[in-house]
């Protein structure tokens, strides 16, 4: 230490090319976003009208928006529960040792690596009416994709496939880190394997359960490609989830405003939910 | 309760390895059994085995006459306290201990009762509630003591359940340890790399060594009546001194001769002289064994009435240790070093020269080449 | 062997030594079987668990060489009966499909590349250096993993379509040249080295620079392997900002040139997903390649921390 009162310029030199990265691209958009949310635009997307909160009143007011909450809703529960217990089967499938272990744990992670548009097609064609493998496998003659009621289903189970990957690495970890002679305590102690797993392995798993939880919400909360391959937000606005709606608000109908809108509650809604969960893991998850 | 043998049993890890072999062991009900030796000498895994978290390659492990190589260790009715306690993180203490009653389906009122006596033998009634993850070393240890003592099971397996704490935890659990032998009056496998907790505890000591077992017996023949060079090196603290010597006769009685120096020091083993003539290591090399605390200065070995027609031996100190009750002085001797237990009032200092005499009753004698005891006492 | 005669002795005196040898011999062959099919029930679980969750790559595959008339019939053809690759040229006629993989490996090397570098060196100020507004900036920079990218991308859009950035290499790269979550893992790694690390090598007369090219950036190969592969392939995988900046076939990256191909008319499903399967291979290798360093890289230093 020198002089005392000098400021050091170096540390803030290292940080310089991230924070005008964060600067440029996230912290101004995010307040821009939050202006233009108080205002009536143009199509160059420029602030003309002052109009306060009316954005977001009509958008709570307006029966499409409401659908595109509740759809959202519907889908992060079926993308988080669908793919964190793919994860979990898989994790729990390849705890122990046994020939083939490496090719079998590259191949739970392997959606991980896949982009939503390109699973988004691979699908388009398993589910197609009348060439799809699924129709042909379950013989039966349903256009999955066209029908508002499992239009939904689809496009969420695509996504909960797409996060299975990631989670089952997180859960291999979990798994890891459970300390592996409790087993053994829990065997000579006369626990059968069901039991180890409810007693041990699960609460054993919660502390990770709980970030991957977190992450998987946030990440379904997003999902945008495979629903823009997909459905388009169709049919009959059954799969309008909210970014979905941003997009077309955005980018079709030119009402920067209302998608900056709904950008700020998608932003409240996420962050809610991850007070939420911090909260409750302070309670829940305490060792 | 539990008689349990083990009938040349083997753990065969690959085709070049075995973790144990020819193990061969009764165990009695209410033993104290300690297997002790040093780390990778099979004691841990012939624990496993017994409690079937291991599959016996070979052999046989009988318990009260059923045949259980095969067994799950779910239903070979043992608890087993673990090195690193395996305490359930998610679980509270009360929950710890209570698990196996549990899964048993006890009732719950049992349960609380049997909880409530564990708890107050150990003293540990005030951490019930707490999660094992806000327990200090010594208290998990108690809990994981708990937990196994909450049932009443064949044989209480323990790890070496004290290797993780500090001395002086350590020699409080030994105690507590022992009371808890004599309250349970029950069986009690133990393992440990402590020569000192093995002697303390133990009614019966398996010595072992490479997978094989050395030795089996009391604490005090184990000390006494060593069976090899291994056995009298690991039990005994500081251990045994070893010194080669070369078999020789003089004036018709059998000397020990060995040279340092050109000086010529001599040990006469007297009551020993037909045993090593009748198994004809007159002429040949041998080790002598003799422990710290069998070494007399003049005085001593006068008052003790020690043979004292061998001239003692002169030694040089090369260290001086002070422990209060006794002072322990190190020479040096074919490359060496060797202690001696002396009285406090002993003032040798380093450097200086001192006559030392072994007393020839409880010295010991090894086969160079196989480390046999030439004077063990078969047992009848 | 002499085993068995030391094996006479009759523990509970009640059993002789053949009598012996024939139970442990049942029981062995029981125990053996019961293990054995563990294994194997614990296998064909996997495989069964495996095929459902690699359908889709499975089912792509098999489309991809199938010739496109055999798509269309009413039986189950997973298979294809005569393997083709002309899916797979037809493909590449019909699309620059090349030039959107070269765009891809561009935007998402660039991307790497950049991340690895302002990663590390705004982790190594985070958790090497003490300065004023320390614990506020990282703060900060965490906070950002909160805000979801659809809450910024609308004014991104409007800044660079403003800035006429519109359809070029920078407007792709730019923003996604860090990222909070790799500064995060690599303050994660860094941590877990000692100050005196860093104290020692300035003793030494080793500069800032030089200290975390020489020496941390070495010691956290697998922070970095892990952070590479992640990176390369979100950004190989990336879809709105693209969709959104790109408009001529000369920028468009493989995500969405490759739904180019999705057109409405359904002859071309084979050629299609043939275009999909080539664009999956890079990114799938590069997983496989580097999935070790990247499990290893993202849990251990996690777990430390």
């Amino acid at each position: 230490m020198k002089s005392g009162k000098k400021i050091e310029f170096a540390p803030y030199c290292y940080l310089v090319p991230s924070m005008l990265i964060f600067a440029v691209f996230l912290f101004y958009p995010f307040f821009k976003t939050i202006y233009l949310s108080l205002f009536m635009t143009n199509k160059m997307g420029q602030a003309k009208l002052f109009v306060g909160l009316q954005n977001y009143i009509d958008l709570l007011n307006s029966k499409s928006f409401q659908n595109s909450l509740k759809v959202t809703v519907v889908f992060v529960l079926i993308v988080v529960v669908g793919g964190m217990l793919l994860g979990l089967v898989a994790a729990v499938l390849c705890n122990k040792a046994f020939p083939g272990i490496r090719v079998f744990s590259t191949a739970y992670a392997l959606p991980m690596a896949i982009a939503s548009s390109s699973a988004a097609m691979i699908f388009q064609i398993m589910l197609h009416p009348t060439v799809g493998i699924v129709n042909k496998l379950l013989g039966l003659d349903i256009n999955w994709l066209n029908d508002p009621r499992t239009a939904l289903y689809c496009v969420a189970i695509l996504t909960a496939w797409l996060n299975s990957g990631i989670n089952f690495l997180y859960f291999s970890a979990g798994l890891g880190n459970i300390d592996e002679t409790i087993y053994e305590r829990a065997s000579v102690d006369g626990a059968s394997g069901v039991q180890q797993f409810f007693h041990l392995t699960l609460p054993g798993l919660s502390p990770i359960m709980f970030y991957t939880v977190v992450v998987n919400i946030i990440q379904a909360f997003q999902s945008f490609g495979q629903i823009k391959i997909l459905t388009e937000g169709g049919p009959n606005e059954s799969t309008n989830v909210i970014v979905y709606s941003i997009y077309r608000d955005a980018f079709f109908n030119y009402r920067f405003g209302s998608a900056s809108a709904q950008s700020v509650i998608l932003f409240i809604i996420i962050m809610l939910v991850t007070l939420v969960m911090f909260r409750m893991e302070r309670k829940g998850v305490n060792y | 309760m539990a008689e349990m043998a083990l009938r040349n049993v083997c753990k065969q890890f690959d085709s070049a390895h075995y973790g144990v072999k020819n193990f061969n062991l009764d165990i009695h009900d209410k033993e104290f059994v300690i297997f002790v030796g040093p780390s990778g000498c099979g004691k841990s895994t012939t624990l496993r085995l017994i409690a079937g978290l291991e599959e016996i390659t070979d052999g046989e492990l009988w318990i009260d006459g059923k045949l259980c190589n095969y067994l799950e260790p779910r239903e070979r009715d043992m608890s087993m306290v673990f090195q690193n306690y395996a305490l359930y993180p998610n679980m509270t203490v009360y929950e710890n201990i209570a698990y196996s009653l549990k899964i048993r389906k006890v009732p719950k009122k049992e349960i609380d009762k049997r909880v409530k006596e564990v708890a107050k033998i150990l003293e540990i009634e005030p951490l019930l509630k707490r999660k094992p993850v806000a327990l200090s070393g010594g208290q998990k240890q108690r809990v994981a003591i708990g937990a196994a003592i909450i049932r009443k099971p064949k044989a209480f397996l323990m790890d070496e359940p004290l290797s993780n704490l500090d001395a002086k935890l350590r020699a409080q659990m030994r105690v507590e340890l022992k009371k808890i032998h004599n309250q349970l009056d029950t069986t009690i496998i133990y393992v440990t790399h402590d020569q000192t907790e093995a002697m303390t505890l133990g009614t019966k000591i398996v010595v072992m060594k490479d997978g094989e077992i050395q030795q089996v017996d009391t604490p005090q023949n184990i000390y006494s009546n060593p069976i090899n060079k291994f056995v009298a090196g690991f039990v005994g603290s500081p251990s045994m001194n070893f010194i080669a010597c070369d078999v020789e006769e003089e004036a018709g009685k059998v000397v020990l001769i060995f040279a340092i120096n050109n000086a010529i020091k001599k040990i006469y083993p007297n009551n020993h002289d037909a045993q090593l003539i009748r198994e004809k290591y007159m002429g040949k090399r041998v080790i002598l064994g003799i422990r710290p605390e069998d070494v007399y200065e003049y005085e001593e070995a006068k008052k003790r009435k020690i043979d004292l027609n061998s001239v003692g031996i002169e030694e040089e100190i090369v260290t001086r240790e002070m422990l209060g009750a006794e002072v322990m002085l190190y020479f040096e001797e074919q490359n060496r070093t060797h202690a001696v237990k002396l009285g406090p009032e002993n003032k040798t200092r380093i450097g200086e020269k001192i006559q030392l005499f072994f007393d020839t009753d409880q010295i010991h004698i090894f086969d160079i080449e196989t480390g046999r005891n030439i004077l063990y006492r078969e047992r009848n | 062997m002499n085993q068995i005669d030391s094996m006479a002795i009759p523990v509970e005196g009640r059993m002789t030594t053949e009598e012996l040898f024939e139970l442990k011999n049942k029981m062995n062959t029981k125990a053996l079987a019961k293990r054995r099919s563990k294994t194997v029930l614990r296998v064909v679980a996997n495989i069964v668990f495996a095929v459902v969750i690699l359908l889709p790559l499975l089912y792509a595959i098999s489309i991809a060489f199938m010739p496109s008339n055999e798509l269309f019939t009413t039986e189950l053809n997973i298979v294809p009966k005569h393997p083709t690759v002309q899916n797979f040229i037809d493909a590449l006629r019909t699309v620059p499909l090349l030039r959107f993989i070269v765009n891809s490996f561009i935007m998402a090397g660039f991307i790497t590349v950049g991340q690895i570098i302002s990663c590390s060196l705004a982790a190594f100020s985070f958790s090497f250096l003490e300065f004023k507004g320390k614990g506020i900036l990282f703060a900060i920079v965490m906070a950002t993993m909160m805000v979801p990218g659809e809450a910024t991308i609308i004014s991104n859009y409007l800044t660079v379509a403003n800035l006429g950035m519109l359809d070029t290499y920078p407007v792709l790269i730019i923003p996604y040249l860090t990222s909070a979550m790799g500064i995060f893992l690599f303050r994660q790694f860094y941590m877990t080295f000692p100050k005196s690390l860093y104290e020692s090598a300035k003793l030494d007369g080793c500069t800032n620079l030089k200290f975390i090219v020489k020496i941390l950036m070495p010691l956290t190969k697998s922070a970095i392997g892990a952070m590479a592969v992640y990176t390369f392939i979100n950004a190989w995988n990336m879809y709105m900002w693209p969709l959104l900046v790109t408009g001529s076939n000369n920028m468009r990256t493989v995500q969405i040139g490759i739904s180019m191909l999705d057109s409405i008319d359904s002859q071309s499903i084979t050629l299609m997903i043939a275009g999909v399967v080539m664009i999956i291979i890079p990114s799938i290798s590069i997983f496989i390649v580097g999935q070790k360093q990247l499990i290893r890289g993202m849990f251990s230093g996690a777990v430390k921390g």
